[in-house]
């Protein structure tokens, strides 16, 4: 075991962070159902028509599962993840998430860091932490317990920095820090590597492989990046540009997974068709018939 | 060859004491007290004198009133302020974050702004009389405004997508408002509050000028009907070096605070 018991990390043999059971949530996992979810965002000026950004997506997830959300722009993914932290409501249908029937916590990486800048990197782990209690060392527990995630994404020299002081690449890790630190039963995470150059991606890629592996967390990913999907993902959820999915594929890949496998290239190959031959039924679909089914979706 | 070497560095080492901020300071306050003397001496009849000012002043801090009239005045600006600081940020967040709050106060602050103190000082002593009320009131009505208005701006001028974290990790609504509202608003509040500590001066020192019996307003008015404007200028310069040093001593450090995260963001380079 590469943990000691009052949740500081030690380095393994090879140099590597280990978590293990220090952030598992007991064994205790999360359970999503979403059911026919519709999401029609009104217009905002006169003669707009309504957006549909979501129309009618129904899934399920539990447990140690990595699901990824991959399409088009536009198509509802980033809506979707939204939806499913509480940040947007459903126009329609449900979505439930729950663990032993209480509420499960969430943990959100987004597209860009969204870090408070005037606030420190430790502030900025501490500020989504749960209220610490008012026993004596209660607070100096709860700094030592986000230490330990700025340690396991290799942050740990940057508490006392604020965000404009890191790179883009150490940015979003205090925000993948930060996500895991909050011991999450599902991780929503929005296209995360997205802004970041080639290298510092496949690093973080490879990274957040490691450290899911040691969660009972089940990860909602939104990418446009098959390759990146397939990398990581149990399950590829593929959705259109009307907002609905269009194709659920389990991926059964041993793990860990690398870019250059054989069977990562081919699984890559085989969704990539599926991908085109979604677009090319959306291309032959005319405009007006999708809004018009779109319509039809809101007004049911 | 020694003496000339050092008169050389004397005189040097005294060009970048003239030269250095500080020097540009003093510089800056000595001109001023030079203009006065000047006005006072060859062009402004009836504009007393650095010396006959502080000469004043002297005599009303051996005779007691000094002290006593500006901790009355200090007293009333410190309760008009808190005051102001509660309301005016309470009264602009809920501007900026609720669309019936906005439309409650948007007229109400807009009327208040454009009411001159002058106009309040009257009434409050109307209403009031003589006594703490008046000034406080008016100080508070006056400044309040200009403290919303600012604070309803900074609101506005908090980050969407911050907001959108903090609601998907359900941070306490009140570490949000500290940490994340409170935050983002803070410069507007910080401008804000500067004008706020000059109007909330004026609207309580305009107060205790038509109707009170004491404070640093109340002894100005003592002395304008007795004629004796060295009296006058005296207590004026007290309410001024007074808002110099709340700017100096107060806001500057806390201003620097507020900052410091610029000036760590400023030093990635990579």
């Amino acid at each position: 075991m590469s943990v000691e018991r009052n949740g500081r990390v030690r380095r393994g043999s090879h140099g590597v962070l280990h978590a293990g059971v220090y952030f598992r949530n007991g064994g205790v996992m999360a359970q999503l159902i979403a059911r026919d979810v519709k999401k029609v965002f009104a217009s905002s000026g006169s003669g707009r028509k309504p957006v549909v950004a979501l129309n009618g997506v129904s899934f399920e997830a539990s447990g140690h599962t990595f699901v990824s959300l991959v399409g088009p722009s536009g198509c509802g993914k980033s809506t979707f993840l939204n939806i499913v932290s509480g940040v947007e409501s459903v126009t329609e249908g449900s979505v439930e998430l729950s663990e032993k029937g209480g509420e499960a916590t969430i943990g959100y990486v987004f597209q860009d860091p969204r870090l408070l800048p005037w606030k420190t990197v430790m502030e900025n782990m501490l500020y989504v932490q749960p209220a610490h209690g008012r026993e004596k060392g209660s607070r100096e527990k709860q700094r030592e317990h986000v230490r330990y995630f700025l340690d396991l994404v290799g942050l740990g020299r940057t508490e006392s920095m604020f965000p404009g002081q890191l790179s883009g690449g150490m940015q979003q890790r205090v925000g993948i820090a930060r996500a895991l630190s909050i011991r999450p039963h599902v991780l929503l995470m929005d296209e995360p590597f997205s802004h970041l150059d080639a290298i510092t991606a496949r690093g973080l890629r490879t990274e957040l492989q490691r450290l899911w592996d040691d969660t009972d967390a089940t990860v909602l990913f939104v990418t446009h990046d098959v390759m990146e999907a397939v990398l990581l993902s149990d399950k590829v959820l593929l959705m259109n540009s009307s907002g609905s999915i269009y194709a659920d594929m389990p991926i059964d890949l041993a793990r860990p997974r690398t870019q250059t496998d054989q069977e990562v290239v081919s699984t890559q190959a085989e969704i990539l068709a599926v991908f085109e031959q979604m677009q090319k039924e959306s291309e032959q679909e005319p405009e007006e018939d999708r809004t018009k089914a779109q319509l039809g979706v809101e007004a049911s | 060859m020694a003496t000339e070497t050092s008169s050389v560095r004397s005189s040097s080492a005294i060009w970048r004491m003239l030269t250095s901020d500080r020097g540009a300071q003093w510089t800056a306050r000595l001109l001023a007290l030079g203009i006065w003397q000047v006005l006072s001496d060859r062009v402004v009849d009836r504009l007393p004198s650095p010396r006959e000012t502080i000469e004043i002043m002297v005599l009303e801090y051996q005779n007691g009133d000094l002290i006593t009239n500006i901790l009355v005045s200090y007293r009333r600006v410190g309760t008009t302020l808190a005051i102001v600081l509660v309301l005016g940020i309470l009264i602009g967040s809920a501007m900026g974050k609720w669309m019936p709050a906005r439309y409650y106060f948007k007229d109400i602050v807009f009327i208040l702004v454009s009411l001159p103190g002058f106009i309040w000082a009257l009434l409050s002593v109307m209403w009031w009389g003589f006594s703490d009320k008046g000034p406080i009131v008016v100080g508070v009505l006056v400044a309040t405004p200009i403290l919303a208005i600012n604070a309803y701006q900074g609101a506005q001028a908090v980050p969407a997508n911050l907001r959108a974290m903090s609601r998907a990790y359900r941070v306490p609504l009140r570490r949000e408002f500290r940490s994340l509202t409170l935050r983002s608003m803070s410069e507007y509040l910080f401008a804000g509050f500067r004008i706020c500590v000059l109007a909330g001066f004026g609207g309580v020192l305009l107060t205790e000028w038509f109707g009170n019996s004491e404070g640093i307003g109340f002894r100005q008015h003592y002395w304008y009907d007795g004629n004796n404007f060295n009296g006058m200028l005296g207590w004026g310069i007290v309410e001024i070096l007074t808002i110099v040093a709340i700017d100096r001593f107060l806001f500057d450090p806390l201003l620097r605070r507020l900052r410091a995260w610029r000036v760590g963001g400023e030093e990635w380079s990579g």
